[in-house]
């Protein structure tokens, strides 16, 4: 246990234990306490705690005061008549009475009104109470017998504790039509299902000696022995010998109903076959799974249950439509009982026997591990079977958590079954086998508390990393003026990332922030069909001119770049399996989004003879995508656009999941690859170190290897990853920006994109003659000054073979002569005007061309040091919209899309219906359906609510 | 026996006008759709409907926020991930909103500070609005199924984040900067007299 943890989590406690004081919600002992320690304190400090305390009881006054002032929504009209139905009393109401609350109700909202937010889940947060398990013999039947017991006499007792009121809601609202899918291991039935919230299985093993939490904030125990200062609970005698995980919520003996207990799950909200993914939270230790839903087809939550108790609830689920990733807090709807922050409570003042040394935390036995939301703590049957609950949607998602939580069980069983057999007669502990087992499940318990630290870790990530999804300001280019301003210069930008970020958040039924559109990233996520380079240069350029269809009076210039087709060298099929860490801290731009960027642009180039595989381990674990033949191209970007980092790093068999899918598509001859990509979260499935490294050499040997891509700065360690890399016949690459992992990806591990040209730099010369004034749509963040387009020292970007590159501009066309102006630094001789000092405007003959511009390119060869240039010129043959070739027409219609999502000022009078109509009628031939997707996407944002100023 | 009902219909009524428009208030808060806090707080009564005055006396409040959370919550899990994505926005809003200029313009304080309330981490803004209502840390641990420890912790971290914000700063005075130091190092505190 680190000890900055420690003292973070005892500041805490201490902060909030302050702010319980100024709230008077202290009990009296503590409040004592507290006083005392006040009264003891410094004269000038005790004035600013003190002070301190009153600020927090004024604000706290303050929030309780808005918070009331609310109104709130008015209260619905039938509900009074509903009320006095139910009673059976004909309905003679005091309708005064009710007239009386509606105008209350009104002057106070009329007053004042609070911003409704929706809510959702927050976090999750690490509870794990680990449970010990003694040696007895005790009927599991029977044992479960007398919990059900208990739990009904609470369910008979609504005026007792909270948990049975939940368990009656839960009941009451369990949707009958669903059909849960038999349980494996448990041999409880539904109806007992519905009413037990603890029972089963697992309360065979006679849980808790003592009950923990340990929580993001909180702390740790192991073996039995308290580590933690701030919040170790109390419950019961000492545990004994070698434990195992008990149940999750399972309270001490002291108190066998505490309110973090689980509830079985909802029948009938387990997720559906064939809906999307839903993301799973995943769990301390296989144990309570979080869940995870997928909005659009109905309820699909199930709250895992675990044994081992809690877990970081923390769903990381995609299960958005269409597996679009969601953001990163992964799938789960409000699922309060995943926030439990593990927070101990603060036991001081009501166990004053206890070493004093020790803060308390956890009621007595209650581990407040609080899974899948609040009716439903936790959801407890074994947790094998909770794990096969999922057939469909979370099978795969488990798999890993299966295997850890499936090997526990059998183990506990085992020891269980010995420690049956041996009660008493101490052969047990002679028995080597148990020791075995022992020994087997104190490493569990040692992965529980790596997994404790993640949680830790990721619930501090969390913290700090709100939103998490940010986007730099873009200020969109304004029209030049030809005269004054002829130079347009930028570099190629091959991205195409803000679409699928765009085409996520319309999915969502949501507008996308502005500044996360970025209109040439999103022309280019399409196809052109340009033709390709005939003269033997690297690539082709083409240009269009038409009516620009959001201003009837300008024109549009549409700039298209083909990379060469280049006859890929003869390589073997490439058979890879992308090992993904998805915790909490990939999320950060420049790890999983930059590697989904990467493997974009790897799927673009790989042909049909490859195969892709996702596995991710981390808070949602499991084969994302099974191996899929390259060709299959939009089921594995769609894959890889649903992937989104959050939750902690659990992950278990993670690396065993992938060698299994690249072994089962095994190429001879080919590259067969696991692709493992972590910011240093190494907890793939196999703890122990030398175990992990004799897999991977073991596949090495048979021909799959592994390659290590490390991001980030945090918690990365280097060595070991790249030692690992080592092993396994693979490379090891530090990738921090979307170059490198294009090259590492794309040129090193599928060895196919092929570069055919670097600094790639476009410069438009537009000739006053003809063009009053320009606007670059998009290219914001790629714009160069004029004089670095001949400075081979400035990078620019690159094109891949068979690439393809558009960019579009606006132009007034000129009408008459251009008036005057400042040339600036445009330092390159200018083709359409004499040069400064000389009257700037003054036109050369080439200005009377009637070209429109002219059009300058540079690029340098893959290995060259110095640019080539390519020059070329344009005219305009006065093309309507309507004449305009099918892929212009499509362009426009992105670009005016975008225009449109970011509230350009450009946009004029276009419609989001203008804008299906241009795509409509630029849909030309449309392989993938990628055109008639983009469709279907303007009329679902054409269906969302005006946006928000 | 006549008497008994009419008992329970007077009570149940009574509790009707008394807790209503507050558990819709609440409701609403959590799930950000009045209609949908309608049907909660509705079900909520129908249920008391059920229950015995006498079995539930002075924890009548406890228990309806109880049973209007909870379905609250079944709503909100079948309505799924759009609803916890918003929550990201809610957080990101927060963090804009500590810039009083970027924020809710020209509002009077205490709203912004209700609007500051209703942009934390869902999980504090309940315990939050909880104790607004006038429940006890306690109270709060039962409906919301959190520890009491949790509870103390959600609702200090709230206040702790709010003291931060430049409007309590104008609310309650003193900017409150990282907030207090531990007591067990008051020597180290940071907060001025």
């Amino acid at each position: 246990m680190n000890a900055d943890h420690r003292d973070s989590n005892t500041s805490e406690l201490n902060e909030a234990r302050l702010t319980a004081y100024a709230l008077s919600q202290l009990h009296e002992t503590e409040q004592a306490a507290v006083e005392a320690q006040l009264a003891g304190l410094d004269e000038a400090t005790g004035r600013r705690v003190r002070r301190t305390v009153e600020e927090i009881r004024a604000l706290a006054g303050h929030v309780r005061e808005g918070s009331r002032q609310d109104p709130g929504p008015e209260p619905s009209p039938g509900l009074r008549a509903a009320v006095e139905r139910r009673l059976g009393q004909s309905a003679d109401s005091p309708a005064a009475a009710r007239a009386n609350a509606a105008t209350a109700w009104r002057r106070q909202r009329a007053q004042r009104r609070w911003i409704a937010l929706a809510v959702a889940v927050c976090i999750l947060i690490a509870a794990a109470p680990l449970y010990l398990l003694v040696d007895v013999s005790i009927d599991p039947r029977t044992e479960r017998e007398v919990a059900l017991a208990e739990r009904q006499r609470a369910l008979e007792e609504p005026a007792g504790l909270t948990s049975a009121v939940t368990s009656r809601e839960l009941k009451d609202s369990a949707e009958p039509g669903r059909k849960r899918p038999p349980l494996e291991t448990t041999k409880v039935t539904g109806e007992e299902l519905a009413q037990a919230v603890v029972v089963e299985d697992e309360v065979v093993e006679v849980p808790l000696p003592e009950a923990v939490i340990v929580g993001a904030e909180t702390h740790q125990v192991r073996n039995g022995q308290q580590i933690a200062e701030g919040g170790v609970a109390a419950g019961g005698q000492p545990g004994t010998g070698a434990g195992a995980y008990g149940m999750g919520g399972m309270g001490g003996p002291a108190s066998p109903a505490p309110a973090g207990m689980g509830m079985p799950g909802m029948p009938g909200l387990v997720g559906q076959p064939g809906e999307a993914p839903s993301g799973a939270g995943m769990p301390g230790m296989g144990p309570g799974m979080g869940s995870g839903s997928s909005p659009e087809q109905g309820p699909s939550y199930g709250g895992y249950p675990g044994t081992g108790g809690a877990g970081y609830g923390m769903p990381g689920g995609e299960g958005m439509m269409g597996g679009m990733a969601g953001g990163m807090y992964g799938g789960a709807p409000y699922s309060p009982g995943n926030q439990s922050m593990g927070y101990g409570y603060d036991e001081m003042s009501r166990h004053p026997e206890l070493p004093k040394a020790r803060e308390v935390a956890g009621q007595p036995g209650g581990a407040n591990v609080a899974f899948g939301g609040g009716s439903a703590k936790l959801v407890t049957d074994g947790m094998g079977s909770g794990m096969d609950r999922r057939p469909m949607s979370g099978g795969a998602e488990h798999a890993q958590v299966r295997v850890l939580a499936e090997a526990l069980r059998a183990k506990r069983e085992r020891l269980s079954d010995y420690a049956t057999m041996a009660t008493g007669s101490g052969a047990a502990e002679k028995d080597p086998a148990v020791t075995r087992l022992r020994v087997e499940v104190e490493r569990l318990e040692e992965d529980l508390d790596v997994l404790v630290k993640r949680g830790r870790r990721l619930a501090a990530a969390l913290r700090f990393a709100p939103g998490s999804e940010q986007y730099a300001p873009i200020v969109e280019n304004e029209f030049l003026p030809a005269a004054s301003r002829p130079l347009s210069t930028f570099s190629i930008d091959v991205d195409t990332a803000s679409y699928a970020n765009v085409r996520r958040f319309l999915n969502e039924g949501r507008w996308p922030p502005p500044d996360a559109v970025r209109i040439e990233e999103m022309v280019n996520y399409f196809r052109y069909d340009y033709g390709p380079p005939e003269d033997g240069s690297p690539f082709s350029v083409h240009t269009e001119v038409a009516q620009c269809p959001w201003q009837g009076e300008h024109r549009l210039l549409r700039i298209g770049l083909k990379g060469q087709e280049i006859e890929r060298e003869a390589r073997g099929p490439s058979n890879l399996v992308f090992l993904l860490d998805v915790s909490g801290s990939m999320a950060d731009q420049n790890k999983l989004p930059l590697l989904k960027q990467a493997m974009r642009l790897l799927v673009e180039q790989l042909t049909e003879d490859d195969r892709v595989a996702i596995v991710t381990y981390a808070s949602s674990a499991g084969l994302r995508l099974e191996s899929t033949c390259a060709s299959d191209r939009r089921k594995i970007l769609d894959a890889i656009d649903a992937l989104s980092a959050g939750g902690s790093t659990h992950g278990s068999a993670g690396i065993q999941l992938a060698y299994e899918q690249a072994g089962q598509h095994f190429v001879e001859g080919g590259t067969n690859r696991v692709i493992l990509a972590t910011d240093g979260d190494l907890n793939v499935g196999i703890t122990d170190h030398d175990e992990l490294v004799k897999l991977i050499r073991k596949k090495a040997r048979s021909g799959v290897f592994l390659t290590v891509l490390g991001f980030g700065t945090g918690n990365l360690k280097d060595s070991k990853l790249e030692k690992l890399a080592d092993h396994g016949n693979g490379l090891y690459a530090y990738l921090d920006n979307l170059r490198e992992a294009r090259k590492v990806l794309i040129e090193q591990i599928a060895g196919s994109l092929v570069t055919i040209a670097k600094d790639v730099k476009i410069q438009i010369e537009f000739n006053p003659g003809e063009v009053e004034s320009y606007r670059l749509i998009g290219y914001e963040n790629r714009l160069l000054a004029a004089r670095d387009f001949d400075d081979d020292k400035k990078d620019a970007g690159e094109i891949g073979a068979g690439h393809t590159v558009t960019a579009l501009y606006e132009l007034v066309p000129a009408e008459g002569r251009p008036g005057g102006g400042d040339a600036g630094d445009d330092g390159p001789m200018l083709k359409y005007q004499r040069p400064a000092p000389r009257p700037v405007g003054e036109l050369t003959e080439a200005a009377a061309s009637g070209e429109l511009l002219t059009l300058r390119l540079r690029y340098k060869e893959p290995d060259g040091k110095r640019s080539k240039l390519l020059e070329f010129v344009a005219g305009d043959s006065d093309q309507r919209f309507g004449q305009a070739s099918p892929d212009f027409q499509f362009a426009a219609a992105v670009a005016s899309f975008g225009m449109v999502l970011r509230g350009s000022q450009y946009a004029g009078d276009v419609t989001l219906a203008a804008v299906e109509e241009f795509a409509v009628s630029g849909m030309g031939n449309d392989p993938g359906g990628y055109r008639a997707e983009f469709v279907d996407l303007v009329r679902r944002a054409g269906q969302l609510p005006e946006r928000g100023r | 026996m006549q008497a008994k009902l009419d008992d329970r219909r007077g009570w149940v009524l009574s509790v009707l006008d008394e807790y209503e428009a507050r558990l819709t208030r609440f409701a609403a808060r959590l799930l950000g759709d009045e209609e949908a806090a309608r049907d909660v707080v509705q079900h909520a009564f129908l249920r008391l409907c059920d229950q015995s005055p006498g079995e539930l006396h002075d924890r009548v409040a406890q228990w309806l926020f109880t049973v209007c959370r909870n379905r609250a919550v079944d709503v909100l899990r079948t309505r799924g991930r759009t609803t916890s994505l918003d929550h990201v926005d809610a957080r990101a809003s927060l963090a804009t909103d500590q810039d009083p200029a970027v924020a809710v313009e020209r509002e009077e304080l205490s709203r912004r500070l209700s609007a500051l309330v209703a942009g934390l981490p869902a999980n504090q803004r309940e315990a939050v609005d909880l104790w607004a209502e006038g429940f006890t840390h306690g109270q709060i641990a039962e409906i919301t199924g959190h520890s009491e420890g949790n509870v103390r912790v959600l609702v200090h971290r709230a206040l702790k984040k709010l003291r931060q914000s430049p409007i309590a700063r104008q609310l309650v005075g003193e900017p409150a900067e990282s907030g207090e130091e531990p007591l067990d190092h008051p020597g180290t505190s940071r907060i001025r007299p």
